[in-house]
C-alpha cells in the first residue's frame, strides 16, 4: 500500500512536470529582409504653359502658367535628379513652323536647383524631396500661333 | 572555358548568363519605381544579365518602358524582357536585361525605367525616368 502511494506520488510529480514543460515550449519565427537602393518619382501635377504678352515666349513662368510638380523619394543619399530640355513639341498647331529654344528648369525643396542646359544631376537627400519643374519655349523673331501645344520634360533620378 | 562557351548555341549561352546572374545578383527586391539602383556584375560569357524591379507607386495602372543607355545616355542594344509592361497600382514586376559586352571587358550601363505620361493639351507633362547604374566585368 505504501509502495503504491509512493509510485502514484512519483507519477503525479512526473506528469505535472511534463505538463509544465509542454506549456513552456515556444518557437522562434525568424524574419529577414533586404532593402535595395531605390528611387521613386511621383509626378504630382502637370505644368501649364502660357504665352507672354508679346507672343514670343510660351512658358510655365508666364502669367497664367504654372509649374509641374513631382516628389522624389530615395533611400540612398548618393542619388541625384536632373531634367532634359525637350527637343520639340509633342503637339503643336498645324500652321506652326517655329523652332523654339526650350529650357527646362527644376527647383528642389532643399533649395537647390538645376536646368536642362547643365544636365549634371543635383543631389537629393534621403527621404522625400519636392520638385517644381518649369518649362520655357522661346522664339526669336516669331510668335506662337494660336492653338494647342504640348511638351514633355523628362525628370531623371539616377 | 571561354572556348567551350563559344561553341554553345546562343540560347544555351543566354541561359548560362541568366543562371550566373541569378547567383550574382540580389533577388527578391521590392521597392517603388526601380530597384536596385546600383550593381556590379561579373560574367563569364559575352553577355551579362541584370534583374531590375520597376514598381508602380500610384494607385492606378501605368505603362512602363525599360531602356538601356550608356554613360552619355546613348541607347545600348540589349535584350529586355519585357521591355514594355503595364503595371497595376502598387505592384512590381521583374524585368531581365541582357547586355552584350561587345569588344569591351568592362561595360557601364544605365538601366532606366520610364513612365509614359498622359497627354493633355496646353500643359507640359513630366516624364519620370529612374536610372540605375551598373558595372559589368567580363572574366
Amino acid at each position: 500500500m505504501k509502495n503504491r502511494m509512493i509510485a502514484c506520488g512519483l507519477m503525479a510529480v512526473f506528469l505535472s512536470a511534463h505538463a509544465a514543460h509542454a506549456q513552456a515550449v515556444s518557437g522562434a519565427v525568424p524574419f529577414s529582409g533586404t532593402v535595395d537602393s531605390s528611387c521613386t518619382v511621383i509626378v504630382g501635377s502637370n505644368g501649364t504653359l502660357a504665352a507672354s504678352t508679346d507672343g514670343t515666349v510660351l512658358g510655365s513662368k508666364n502669367g497664367g502658367g504654372s509649374a509641374g510638380t513631382a516628389q522624389v523619394f530615395t533611400n540612398d543619399g548618393s542619388f541625384g535628379v536632373s531634367v532634359a530640355n525637350p527637343t520639340g513639341f509633342d503637339t503643336k498647331p498645324g500652321a506652326f513652323s517655329g523652332v523654339p529654344d526650350f529650357l527646362a528648369e527644376f527647383a528642389l525643396s532643399t533649395g537647390k536647383s538645376g536646368n536642362g542646359n547643365s544636365p549634371a544631376p543635383v543631389k537629393v537627400p534621403k527621404g522625400q524631396t519636392d520638385v517644381n519643374v518649369d518649362l520655357t519655349a522661346t522664339l526669336t523673331n516669331a510668335v506662337f500661333d494660336k492653338g494647342d501645344y504640348k511638351a514633355t520634360v523628362v525628370l531623371t533620378c539616377e | 572555358m571561354k572556348t567551350s562557351l563559344k561553341r554553345k548555341a546562343p540560347a544555351t549561352r543566354a541561359l548560362t548568363t541568366l543562371v550566373a546572374a541569378a547567383f550574382l545578383l540580389p533577388v527578391g527586391a521590392y521597392a517603388q519605381s526601380m530597384s536596385p539602383m546600383r550593381g556590379k556584375v561579373t560574367s563569364f560569357t559575352d553577355m551579362f544579365a541584370v534583374k531590375v524591379f520597376p514598381a508602380n507607386p500610384y494607385n492606378h495602372r501605368i505603362k512602363v518602358e525599360v531602356k538601356v543607355y550608356d554613360a552619355d545616355f546613348r541607347p545600348v542594344p540589349a535584350v529586355i524582357s519585357p521591355s514594355v509592361l503595364l503595371l497595376a497600382g502598387n505592384s512590381s514586376r521583374q524585368v531581365t536585361v541582357m547586355v552584350p559586352f561587345g569588344p569591351d571587358r568592362q561595360k557601364r550601363v544605365r538601366i532606366c525605367t520610364e513612365s509614359t505620361p498622359w497627354a493633355q493639351f496646353g500643359q507640359n507633362n513630366i516624364k519620370a525616368q529612374i536610372c540605375g547604374k551598373f558595372i559589368a566585368q567580363r572574366r
